[in-house]
Formats: structure tokens, C-alpha cells, sequence
């Protein structure tokens, strides 16, 4: 079967993490150095996805890369169109960013109402686990096109593959 | 909001790349340039008509002096983010400006050095003394006590400059009135010098003053002798426009570059070094010099682009998902390292986003449609749901273009069933293989005959907010006098469309010194005698030169769409049609889908459409079952009576449709199936007729329009073998009444 392209978006606050886990799961990288985004930056990485039967599916994902949208001004929705997931980031440091968590996967699925929603508490390794589970309780999400929320760390790597590709193959049955 | 391109490899950083572009300008119009400026304003009235300048007494043997003075070097290139540039956001980063000097006629001593002082002054002084000297007798008291003054106040520089300054006007008032002649030719050695000056202390002030006469003698100067002023202004435009993106490089070129140039760059394999050069004319601005010098210069434009280009070759074409970015087909040029065409086609997505957010009035709704590089562009040709990006080598054809738009608007208005273009999920397996085909043809014979007619691509006119202040006072000179020129072909031209039989020809014509020329090709020559015809009649004063050739060409696929599109619009105003053709490249063919109400009128349509040069078959996808006038009225055994739902779904319709439709009228005919006597059949059909006609008489329609008819055989269409109730019914058959 024909390789399928989908495009996903990236949202959430400025410094996040949002650079660092694409650079994780494309690249296998991580690196302490903020390089800040400009705009929006591309990235792309081939998925094999199998589901319960067996069946099988080669995907592309288009990862579009979003500015942190805090600071200047609110994405444009441009950015977003055709975008077929969502994957929303926040910093677990940071509780602000959590809070903005619900109304960017609201501006995401206004503008793609049919696009799957997956959520990174991202930063996880400079949490103990006690602190990470009283966050994901305060913060709990719910909405219908929530694929799950995971606690991720683009550091060690914890959960980033597992995020995506549950994303993608949301997308891939839906 | 800026972008920056990310692929799977690491980036060097913005300010990396901002460093290795090296502002300086690009040499091809270098001192040249300034040269014909100078030449220029030597030229233009500021100075009036003085004989060229005699060299000055204190020539330096060993440092002959050029027969014109050029200009003092342009100040040095800024360095990247020092800019004089008010809209830049790091204003405040930049070290402000000193204050502008007072303004005095004479400088103080020990501002700046002047290299150049011992000739000029020797020259003022010159000046001054010849004024005292002529003027001795006129000169009043006053004068002579502030003379006096002078002497003693000699060794104070500055008191110096206060005192000489009103007299020294004066003076040199009371001169220009006796001999303005003499302190013209004075004036214009050191013009330049002054000039210099001036604008090395406010170089505002100085534009703002040199504007206005600029403007004036310009305008002066470009009814003269407008070649020179657009060959003198060509280059040096150039370089102001690239000296002023550069300077707006913070806002818009310095954030797409590093995709553009990144992203190409990678794929194209050129060197870094290249991109860096191309930094500098960001945007090509090579382009955009070249169609501004070919409408000064009256130069076409393909005459520049064969000076300066490669031929033109298409790389690599895509059909990109507008919304998503996501490549839905592709073709490349075999032996090319491929281009990732997802890869490109995320970033010029996002790239055009960008460019339509970055369009300041809401109603410009521009697109970006080209992206310009010295020796490649991408050009892009955008639909509703999905755009063509090609990548292209050498400067595009006008043609070129024109193709674009075909080939996008066949695949949109063939290929978008079932909505698979707009709705695309990223399974190229979705879409029609045809779409491949149509992209590979663009690829595989692109026009390369490029048409004279002046063609801005859109995309320019993204950067129409930086360069329009430069370039609308230039092109609005020279522009008049191509006009004429211009809106003759433009005459031919038109003329040539209007006609039928040539409408689907492309044509040149050009009109020069009184000639006009007209190239192109035509299948046959008593075509071309009718185009020579045309032309010449509408333009009869011009010498005509008859450079059309008689070939069989295959007709342009755009031509053939524009033609089956006016035809689908004539068919649909007559009565009973309702038709759209589609055009099926492949096979030549055009589909014609929809309802005709009478077999001779579909006749009519298919000689319209097999008309059409290239167009091979016409074909009839036809549903006329909705049509009211197809209707059959069913009838029981031995019956005349219409049932109430007969009545309701067909005749009343029917009625609707006399009505909106009073030209038309209908033979009612009844039948009846072959059981029975005939006699009494041959009654009964008539009876069936009436019955239906009176029906429809009693809904308002004119009995002069119904003919009543009755037959005893089954209606034409209904095998003998049928059943038996299919041959019991009234029919209808349209007669055309006033359309014909
Ligand atoms: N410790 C830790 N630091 C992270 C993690 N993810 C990102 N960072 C750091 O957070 C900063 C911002 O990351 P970045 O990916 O650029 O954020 P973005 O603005 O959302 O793209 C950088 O200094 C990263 O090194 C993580 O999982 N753990
Ligand atoms: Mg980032």
C-alpha cells in the first residue's frame, strides 16, 4: 500500500519543549541549548504502523513546528489548517503553560474539527514521580478527540516515541 | 510572522547566515552605475547649459582629472543590523545619530577635513574677489565697513563664517543677477563637491532638497531624451533597490531567506557561496531589475533574459494540498538528484501563509506566486484547494505562466470529483493518475517561446510595499512612452482574439518605429492572410510586416479551455440546454454532461465543440430525463383519463417549464400498444393527445402552442418487444419556436 503523508502540528507555550521532541524523535538528540524557533520549521519522519489485524501502513508525518505563540501573538490559524493531529505541549516547571493546555487543544480542534489531540507534559525528568502524578490530577484533560496525555522528557527520551506514534495511529484509524 | 526551515539536518543559525552575507554590492553595476547618474545630473537642468568646465588652473599633472567628475564613493556598506532603516524593530539597539550640524554655507573650519579644500577655495576666493571687483562701484558703505571688519576678524575662523556669510550671499546674489552664466559654470565644478557635503551633514535635508529639483528636471529630462534616462537610472535603480530590501531585511527578506535559500539551497546542490550572493540580490532582485529595465528600455524582456540566462527548463513540478502542505503529485526531471518534494512543499506552504499574513490591507489578497533566484525559481499557480509549485530553470516565459493556470484549472475542473482535491487525506492513491500526466507534460514540454506582453508575476508585488516608492516615479516616466506602443498591440491584438476562427492562435505583435510586426503560427495560410488582414485594418498607418508562418501546430490547451468555456456559455442560453463540458486532454476529447432537450440541438452542441481546433471526439454524457419535455405521460388499458399523480409529477412540471420558456412550443403525441382494433386505437391515441393538452391548456398555456398528434405504433424508442404498458403513454417533442 501507497505510503500516506499527514500533516501534525506542534502547539504550546514558548520553551516548552516542543523543538526538543521533535529533535528526539526525528534526530535521537537532545541538547540544553534553547535554539529558538522562528515562525514555523518542517520536519519529517516515516512511521510503520500495524494495527490488531496485522494490517499495516507506512506513514509520513509532516511535523510543523510552531513559534511559542505566549509571547508575541496567537498562532495563525493558517498554520494549523489541514493539519490532520495535534500534539499540545506543556512544561511541567511551568504551571502556566499546563494552564493554557485546554485552550490551545480548543483553538486546534475549532479550526480541525476531524484532527486527534495528543497531550506532553513534557520536562518529566525534573520531576520526582509524586510530583508528576498530583500534576497530571490537577491538570486533568478531558476532550473528545484526546488521544492521551503522556508524561514525556525530549531529555531522556521517556514516552516521546510512544506519544507519536500513538498519534499517528489515531489518525491512521479514525 | 518570519519563518525558518528546519530539515532533518541541523541548521546554521540565522545570524550565522546573516554574516555571510556580505552586503557588499554586486559588482555588475558598480561605479558604472554612478557614472551615468553623474552623467545624468551633468545632463539635467540643475545646471543651466554651461559648456563643459574648463580643468581648473591648479591641476595635478600626475593625477589627470576624468573628463566627468564622479561622484565620492558611496559611504561603506552597513554592517548586518546597523541600519538607518525607521521600520526596523531593533531600533533601539542602533547607536543613535549624531544631531544634524546647523546648516551654514560654509562649513566651520575643523569640521570635517577637506581633501578637496585647497582647489575650492582657491576657487572661492576667486569668486570673491571678482564680485568685489566688478561690483566695486555698487558695493554699498555697508558692505565696505563689514569688509573692513573682516580683515581684522580674519584669524577667527568662526567670526569669519558669520561674517561672510550674509555678505557673501548678497554678493553672490547681486553676481548671478549680472552674469548668471559665469556662476553657473562656477558653481558646477563644485556642485558635486557641495552636494557631497551637504549630504555628509543631514542627508536628509539634502534629499528632501535635491528631491524636489530632481523630480522636476527628471521629469524634464525624460521627455528629452528618455533612453538615456532609463539607461542611467537602470542600474543605479538596481542598486537602490537592493541597498533598500537589504535595509528591510529585518522585516521580511531576512526571515524568509533562511528557508528560501536553506531548503533550495540543499536541494538544488548549489554552493553556499552562491546563496550568499543571492542574499544580496534577495528576491532577485536581478528579476525584478530586469522587467523594470525592459519597460524603460522598450528592450522585450526575452531579449534581456536570452543576455543574461540559461534557456529555460522545468526541474520538477508539484501539485501541493493548499491547507496541509502535503505533496498530492509530483514530477521530476530523470538524472536529477531528487528533490524532496514534501520537504519543499511544507515550507512553501507555510511560506505563502506567511507572505498572504504579511499583506497589509485585508482586501489585497495576494498571493505569493513566484520566488526568484538568480539562475532557478520556484513559480506557483494557486487554486482554490491546491496550488502548482514548479521549479524552473532560467528565467520563465511569459507562456509559461499561461500554462500554469491551464494545467491547473483542467486538473481542478476534471479531476476534483468526489471532492479528492479539496478533501485530501495524504494518500496520492485517492487521486486520478491523470493529474501525474498532466504535471509531467509541464515538465516535459514547457513552452519556452516566451510572448511579448508585459507580465508582472504577482509574487512580485509582495515586495511592492519596499520598492514602490523607488520604482513609481522611474517607471511612471518612461511608461508613457511605451504606452502608445503598447496599446497599439494591445489594439492587434484584440482584434485578433474577437475573431473566431483566430481566437485560439497565439499571436505577437509588435509595434516599433512605425512598424508593426506580427509573428506567430497558424495551421494553414488562408489563416494567416485573414490575421495579416486584421491586423493591418487596424492599424492601417503602420507599415505592416507579415511574419506569421503557416504550420500545423497543436492549439494550446488554455485557448481550447477559453474556447469550450464560451461555447458552454452560448449553448446554455438557448432553451432546453443545460450543459458543462469538460475537456479530456489525453484523448482530445470533450465530455459534454447535463441535458439538451432535442436531439437536433445536441446535435448543434457536438459540431460546436468538434470545431474547435485540437479538439479530436466529443462525447455525450447526456441526462435528459429530468427535462419536464421528456416526460411520458402512462395511460390504463382503453383509457384517456390521466392519473392524479401523472398529473402532479409531470404535467405540472411540464407547465412550470412553457412557462419560464414562452418561445417553445410542443407537439403532444399520443400512443397507444399494439392490442386492440386499429381504428379504435388510432382514436384512442388521439383522445390520450387531447386529454394531456387540455390538461396543460388548463394550467394557463396558450392552446397555439400544442399541436395534438395521435399514433398507433409505439413510440420510437420502445422495442416491439416491450411490454405492453410502456407503448400506452403521451409523449412530447419540442418544437422551437421563435430561437429558430
Ligand atoms: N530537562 C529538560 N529540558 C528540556 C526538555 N525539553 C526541552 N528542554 C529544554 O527546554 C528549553 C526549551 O526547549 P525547546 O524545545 O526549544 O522549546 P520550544 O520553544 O517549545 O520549542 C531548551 O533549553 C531545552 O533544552 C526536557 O524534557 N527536559
Ligand atoms: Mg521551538
Amino acid at each position: 500500500m501507497a505510503v500516506i503523508s499527514k500533516k501534525i502540528c506542534m502547539v504550546g507555550d514558548f520553551g516548552v519543549g516542543k523543538t526538543s521532541l521533535i529533535r528526539r524523535f526525528v534526530e535521537r538528540q537532545f541538547s540544553d541549548r534553547y535554539l529558538s524557533t522562528v515562525g514555523v520549521k518542517i520536519s519529517r519522519k516515516m512511521l510503520e504502523l500495524q494495527d490488531a489485524q496485522q494490517q499495516s501502513q507506512e506513514m509520513k508525518l509532516m511535523i510543523w513546528d510552531i513559534e511559542g505563540q505566549t509571547k508575541f501573538k496567537a498562532i495563525a490559524p493558517s498554520y494549523l489548517q489541514g493539519a490532520n493531529g495535534v500534539l499540545v505541549v506543556g512544561d511541567v516547571t511551568r504551571q502556566e503553560t499546563l494552564e493554557h493546555l485546554e485552550e490551545q487543544i480548543h483553538k486546534f480542534t475549532e479550526i480541525n474539527p476531524q484532527g486527534a489531540v495528543a497531550v506532553a507534559f513534557n520536562k518529566a525528568d525534573l520531576l520526582d514521580s509524586e510530583e508528576m502524578a498530583y500534576l497530571q490530577t490537577h491538570f486533568q484533560l478531558s476532550h473528545p478527540a484526546l488521544v492521551g496525555t503522556f508524561s514525556t522528557s525530549a531529555k531522556t527520551g521517556k514516552n516521546v516515541d510512544p506519544i507519536f506514534e500513538q498519534l499517528a495511529y489515531q489518525i491512521w484509524h479514525h | 510572522m518570519p519563518i525558518s526551515s528546519q530539515n532533518s539536518v541541523p541548521r546554521p543559525d540565522l545570524s550565522q547566515a546573516e554574516v555571510q552575507s556580505n552586503p557588499t554590492p554586486s559588482s555588475p553595476q558598480g561605479l558604472d552605475s554612478l557614472e551615468g547618474l553623474v552623467d545624468l545630473l551633468d545632463d539635467l537642468n540643475i545646471v543651466e547649459e554651461s559648456p563643459p568646465p574648463s580643468p581648473p588652473p591648479q591641476e595635478n599633472a600626475a593625477n589627470p582629472s576624468p573628463p566627468r567628475r564622479p561622484l565620492p564613493p558611496p559611504p561603506p556598506p552597513k554592517k548586518p543590523g546597523q541600519t538607518t532603516s525607521s521600520k526596523s524593530s531593533k531600533g533601539a539597539e542602533r547607536p543613535s545619530k549624531p544631531p544634524p550640524p546647523p546648516k551654514t554655507t560654509i562649513p566651520p573650519q575643523g569640521s570635517a577635513p577637506r581633501s578637496e579644500s585647497p582647489e575650492t577655495g582657491e576657487k572661492l576666493r576667486e569668486l570673491l574677489l571678482d564680485l568685489l571687483d566688478a561690483d566695486a562701484t555698487t558695493v554699498s558703505q555697508e558692505v565696505a565697513d563689514k569688509l573692513h571688519h573682516l580683515e581684522a576678524e580674519l584669524h577667527n575662523p568662526q567670526r569669519l563664517a558669520q561674517v561672510l556669510e550674509p555678505m557673501f550671499l548678497m554678493l553672490l546674489q547681486h553676481k548671478i543677477r549680472q552674469s548668471p552664466q559665469a556662476v553657473g559654470e562656477m558653481l558646477g565644478q563644485i556642485m558635486d563637491v557641495a552636494i557631497a557635503q551637504g549630504t555628509k551633514q543631514d542627508k536628509i535635508a539634502m534629499s528632501r532638497a535635491l528631491a524636489e529639483a530632481l523630480t522636476l528636471a527628471l521629469s524634464q529630462q525624460t521627455g528629452n531624451a528618455p533612453q538615456e534616462v532609463g539607461q542611467a537610472l537602470g542600474p543605479a535603480m538596481g542598486r537602490a533597490i537592493s541597498e533598500q530590501v537589504r535595509l528591510e531585511k529585518d522585516a521580511m527578506v531576512d526571515a524568509l531567506y533562511p528557508v528560501i535559500g536553506h531548503t533550495i539551497s540543499k536541494y538544488m546542490g548549489e554552493t553556499v557561496t552562491r546563496i550568499n550572493q543571492q542574499v544580496e540580490s534577495a528576491f532577485s532582485l536581478q528579476g525584478i531589475y530586469r522587467k523594470l529595465k525592459s519597460q524603460w528600455q522598450g528592450v522585450s524582456e526575452a531579449e534581456l533574459i536570452l543576455q543574461e540566462s540559461l534557456p529555460f527548463t522545468v526541474q520538477a513540478v508539484f501539485l501541493i494540498h493548499k491547507n496541509s502542505g502535503l505533496v498530492m503529485a509530483e514530477v521530476q526531471q530523470s538524472g536529477n538528484s531528487a528533490l524532496e518534494g514534501d520537504m519543499l512543499a511544507g515550507m512553501l506552504t507555510a511560506m505563502r501563509s506567511f507572505a498572504s499574513e504579511c499583506t497589509i490591507q485585508p482586501e489585497n489578497t495576494s498571493e505569493l506566486t513566484e520566488i526568484d533566484y538568480e539562475n532557478f525559481q520556484i513559480v506557483m499557480e494557486v487554486a482554490g484547494y491546491c496550488y502548482i509549485a514548479a521549479v524552473t530553470q532560467g528565467d520563465p516565459p511569459t507562456r509559461f505562466y499561461d500554462q500554469l493556470e491551464d494545467t491547473l484549472s483542467a486538473i481542478t475542473l476534471n479531476y476534483n470529483d468526489d471532492r479528492v482535491i479539496q478533501d485530501y487525506q495524504g494518500d496520492p492513491s485517492t487521486l486520478p493518475p491523470a493529474i501525474e500526466e498532466l504535471l509531467r507534460e509541464l515538465l516535459e514540454h514547457p513552452v519556452t517561446v516566451p510572448q511579448k506582453r508585459p507580465h508582472f508575476p504577482t509574487g512580485l508585488f509582495v515586495l511592492g510595499g519596499v520598492v514602490s516608492l523607488l520604482i513609481l516615479l522611474p517607471v511612471g516616466m518612461v511608461w508613457h512612452r511605451q504606452q502608445v506602443a503598447h496599446r497599439q498591440e494591445e489594439e492587434v491584438l484584440a482584434a485578433l482574439e474577437q475573431t473566431p476562427e483566430l481566437a485560439v492562435y497565439d499571436f505577437q505583435a509588435e509595434v516599433q518605429g512605425g512598424k508593426l510586426e506580427l509573428t506567430g503560427k497558424v495551421p494553414n495560410a488562408q489563416l494567416k492572410e485573414q490575421a495579416a488582414e486584421i491586423a493591418q485594418e487596424t492599424h492601417p498607418t503602420l507599415e505592416f510586416n507579415n511574419q506569421l508562418l503557416a504550420v500545423q501546430v497543436p492549439p494550446n490547451r488554455g485557448a481550447i479551455l477559453a474556447e469550450m468555456e464560451r461555447l458552454q456559455q452560448v449553448f446554455n442560453e438557448m432553451t432546453g440546454v443545460e450543459i458543462t463540458a469538460n475537456y479530456e486532454p489525453r484523448e482530445n476529447r470533450v465530455i459534454v454532461e447535463g441535458k439538451v432537450m432535442a436531439q437536433p440541438l445536441a446535435r448543434q452542441i457536438a459540431q460546436g465543440f468538434e470545431q474547435i481546433p485540437g479538439v479530436q471526439s466529443v462525447l455525450f454524457t447526456l441526462n435528459n430525463q429530468e427535462f419536464p419535455t421528456e416526460a411520458r405521460i402512462y395511460f390504463d388499458t382503453n383509457s384517456a383519463d390521466i392519473a392524479a399523480q401523472e398529473r402532479e409529477n409531470k404535467i405540472l412540471p411540464l407547465v412550470e417549464f412553457l412557462q419560464e420558456n414562452p418561445q417553445v412550443g410542443l407537439q403532444v403525441i399520443g400512443h397507444t400498444d399494439r392490442s386492440g382494433e386499429e381504428e379504435y386505437n388510432e382514436n384512442l391515441a388521439v383522445r390520450r393527445a387531447q386529454a394531456v393538452q387540455r390538461a396543460i391548456e388548463q394550467e394557463g398555456i396558450s392552446r397555439d402552442r400544442l399541436q395534438g398528434e395521435g399514433m398507433t405504433q409505439s413510440p420510437p424508442t420502445i422495442p416491439a418487444e416491450s411490454p405492453f404498458w410502456l407503448s400506452r403513454v403521451v409523449r412530447f417533442e419540442v418544437i422551437q419556436g421563435t430561437d429558430e
